[in-house]
């Protein structure tokens, strides 16, 4: 994480610079080739949640996971926090504040980040017609018999919440 | 910590000029299938390289896999693989191709009538079709895992797949292909790579 942050403005401004296009690359791959995730839950609410908005409306996959991300860590924070203030402090140096306000913090530079790198983080940013979007969502999961999150904790109803605060 | 077994057989070739070394890991006696996109690598110079790597392979194309890989393209894709007897697939591609070209590697291998099966009752593919890539678009690190994300328009559906015999068996990640990618598909390359990490992490 520290090495996309340090590098996606070298990447963004030159991507013909081939020592943080190398960075970039490879960071991308270790980011999801099984190594990080063993021996603890996936979480990955976020992109089901995503994948939704990118069925029904043709978002492109990386700004869906943008637009879900800060309302998932929202709503879920109680179960997230402490994580949330430990990659505060690790990834964005936020060293002042209860684990709450570090968590909170966290999640506000993570925003910032994606709206830093041009991508819009509300689902109103990208279509007008989002009303009973998350009822649609709700459904589709309810009738999946689909549950999200590392403990399957993530009702359909839940996923509507989180979808509504995203809009 | 919990209990965990891990086993990743995807090779690894990464750096400068490495996509002329698809000439050594392509079967010599294999009848390619090249998949790709929109067209892109036609005009930034990896289409050159990656044919003149298979200069001597039987190799036919596929292109035209949208972002977000369509069900209705890759099933005309099948078609090809099973009136051709392609024994390999190539991804050349970001995400979208590579995940198209996993579904192709379970689907060339599915005994069932309908392939969407797959993605709908979480059928887990033990041994696909052999494929290699060439990434083109740093972001979703399909091009070393076994999972995949298909689209289905007709039905407003986007699902996933996987299993142990989804790896791909080499990926060749050359980071001067970046060189020509528009600043929009940077921008959600590092998004997707950073939420990846953040879905793993928050737990």
């Amino acid at each position: 994480m520290q090495t996309l942050v340090e590098v996606a403005p070298k990447v963004l401004k030159d991507p013909t610079d081939y020592t943080p296009a190398a960075d970039f690359m490879w960071s991308c791959t270790m980011a999801l080739n099984g190594l990080i995730q063993k021996g603890v839950p996936g979480d990955w609410a976020v992109h089901m949640m995503g994948h939704e908005l990118t069925a029904l409306f043709g978002i492109d996959h990386a700004r869906t996971l943008a637009v879900i991300a800060p309302s998932h860590y929202k709503y879920n924070f109680e179960a997230k926090k402490e994580k949330l203030a430990q990659y505060g402090e690790r990834v964005w140096n936020i060293s002042e504040g209860s684990i709450d306000d570090k968590a909170y913090a966290a999640i506000e530079k993570t925003e910032a980040f994606f709206h830093k790198l041009g991508i819009d983080t509300k689902l109103s940013d990208y279509t007008k017609d989002y009303d009973g979007t998350a009822e649609e969502i709700a459904k589709r999961f309810t009738d999946r018999g689909w549950k999200l999150g590392e403990r399957q904790a993530l009702m359909p109803e839940d996923a509507q919440k989180i979808v509504k605060m995203a809009y | 910590m919990n209990n965990f077994e891990f086993k990743n057989p995807t090779k690894i070739i990464f750096g400068k000029d490495t996509i002329a070394k698809l000439e050594s890991e392509i079967p010599a006696d294999a009848k390619v299938l090249l998949l790709y996109g929109g067209g892109s690598i036609k005009k930034n110079g990896i289409y050159e390289q990656v044919t003149k790597a298979l200069a001597n392979v039987d190799v036919i194309e596929f292109g035209g896999i949208p972002a977000n890989p369509e069900y209705a393209v890759l099933m005309n894709a099948l078609q090809i693989i099973k009136d051709e007897n392609i024994t390999y697939l190539l991804a050349v591609g970001g995400g979208s191709v590579i995940d198209g070209t996993k579904f192709l590697s379970a689907a060339a291998v599915y005994e069932g009538d309908t392939p969407w099966d797959i993605l709908t009752k979480t059928i887990r593919t033990q041994k696909g079709m052999p494929f290699g890539t060439v990434l083109t678009l740093p972001a979703t690190g399909s091009e070393m895992n076994s999972g995949a994300v298909i689209t289905r328009a007709e039905t407003k559906e986007k699902l996933a797949m996987g299993g142990p015999g989804l790896f791909p068996e080499f990926s060749i990640l050359d980071p001067q292909v970046i060189s020509s990618i528009p600043e929009r598909q940077l921008a959600n390359g590092i998004t997707d790579a950073f939420t990846h990490v953040l879905e793993q992490y928050m737990t």
